[in-house]
């Protein structure tokens, strides 16, 4: 179970990697108008998420993958999954137009309910790693540090 | 080891930082102002010296385009002195007739014809867009505009045009376009219909919104 975990965070932070880096190569512009598709957020709280939300992805997903505070990567990636989940859903039941004009890139095209099913299970896969974080996280630079503060483990009292 | 985690977290990010900043210097090459090939003069219109310079990055079977461009008809006919507009081709590689309608738009240019084949393209995407091949129904508009279809139909099969339509592609995805419909406004860069037409309006002094 720990081996199918840490590959569950690996393919997430791998995930979360490309999806991030892809966006911080062009400019912040073509981000923003997804966003804009939604039509949910707007003006000057639109812009700083098209500036940074890339960046959260790209280094949580960095993090996750590393095991460098896990608990808070898998939190923030987990609840940016959940946003995308609610920003998908609540397009299709509005019928908005966004799986039109490459609104993810030019060369990567996914239709809206593919990508809702696709976080969906990212959802599931995130709530696996929460639950079982001690074994998925058994090897990481977490363990490492927490090793390495208290070698010799707890023996309170000798 | 609290301290050594936080150095270790540093470095990291700043590998991340630096990864991007690597990545960026080979796929994007900045333009201050999208420069006019000679060729392209016949997609534009308005005064060339206006103060507002255009550049547009369409496809069109787009939907998002099929609004912007309205917008930008409003816009022009509004303030017809203020903005000298341009248009380039980007179809995307999931529209399937997005490269085809580019080479009838491309060939009606040839033919001085450009804006009012570009007018009926849009008008009539919803009807053009689901269809499984389009060239009937193109060449039937290419009647409406008034183009010859002889010098239409060898147009169509030149292989320059085709090179032409994906050269223009590829300099918008040096730009930075991934997407359209994709501005420049005197070299500032903005995609999607919302943001232009903010832009467009910010950019309208009040004194020129007042002129009848």
């Amino acid at each position: 179970m720990s081996r199918f975990l840490f590959v569950v965070r690996i393919l997430l932070g791998v995930a979360f990697i490309v999806s991030g880096y892809s966006k911080l190569l062009a400019p912040f512009q073509n981000f923003l108008a997804v966003i804009h598709g939604y039509e949910l957020v707007y003006g000057w709280p639109a812009t700083v998420m098209a500036k940074f939300m890339p960046w959260l992805e790209l280094i949580f997903g960095v993090f996750l993958i590393l095991g460098l505070w896990s608990r808070v990567s898998v939190i923030i990636l987990w609840l940016m999954n959940a946003a995308f989940i609610f920003a998908l859903l609540q397009a299709l039941i509005r019928r908005l137009p966004i799986g039109d004009c490459g609104c993810f890139g030019d060369s990567f095209h996914l239709k809206p309910l593919h990508m809702l099913l696709l976080d969906a299970v990212f959802f599931v896969l995130f709530l696996m790693l929460y639950l079982r974080r001690r074994e998925a996280f058994s090897r990481s630079f977490d363990s490492y540090f927490e090793s390495a503060r208290s070698p010799r483990g707890s023996k309170k009292g000798r | 080891m609290l301290r050594y985690k936080i150095i270790t977290t540093l470095l990291i990010v700043y590998c991340c930082y630096a990864a991007v900043a690597i990545g960026r210097q080979f796929y994007v090459e900045r333009a201050v102002e999208a420069p006019v090939a000679a060729q392209s003069v016949s997609k534009a219109k308005g005064d060339p010296t206006a103060r507002l310079w255009l550049v547009e990055y369409l496809d069109y079977q787009c939907g998002s385009c099929r609004e912007a461009s309205k917008m930008l008809n409003s816009f022009f006919n509004r303030f017809p002195h203020l903005v000298y507009l341009q248009v380039r081709f980007f179809p995307l590689t999931p529209h399937p007739h997005g490269f085809r309608s580019a080479q009838y738009a491309e060939c009606a240019a040839r033919q001085d014809k450009f804006w009012a084949f570009n007018d009926l393209v849009f008008e009539r995407q919803a009807e053009w867009s689901p269809l499984p091949d389009i060239e009937a129904t193109f060449h039937e508009y290419a009647r409406n505009v008034g183009l010859d279809e002889g010098k239409l139909d060898k147009c169509l099969e030149n292989p320059d045009v085709k090179k032409y339509i994906e050269d223009e592609k590829a300099d918008g995805k040096k730009l930075g376009v991934d997407g359209t419909p994709a501005f420049f406004l005197n070299g500032q860069f903005y995609v999607g219909r919302k943001a232009i037409e903010e832009a467009l309006g910010s950019a309208v002094t009040s004194e020129e919104a007042r002129l009848p």
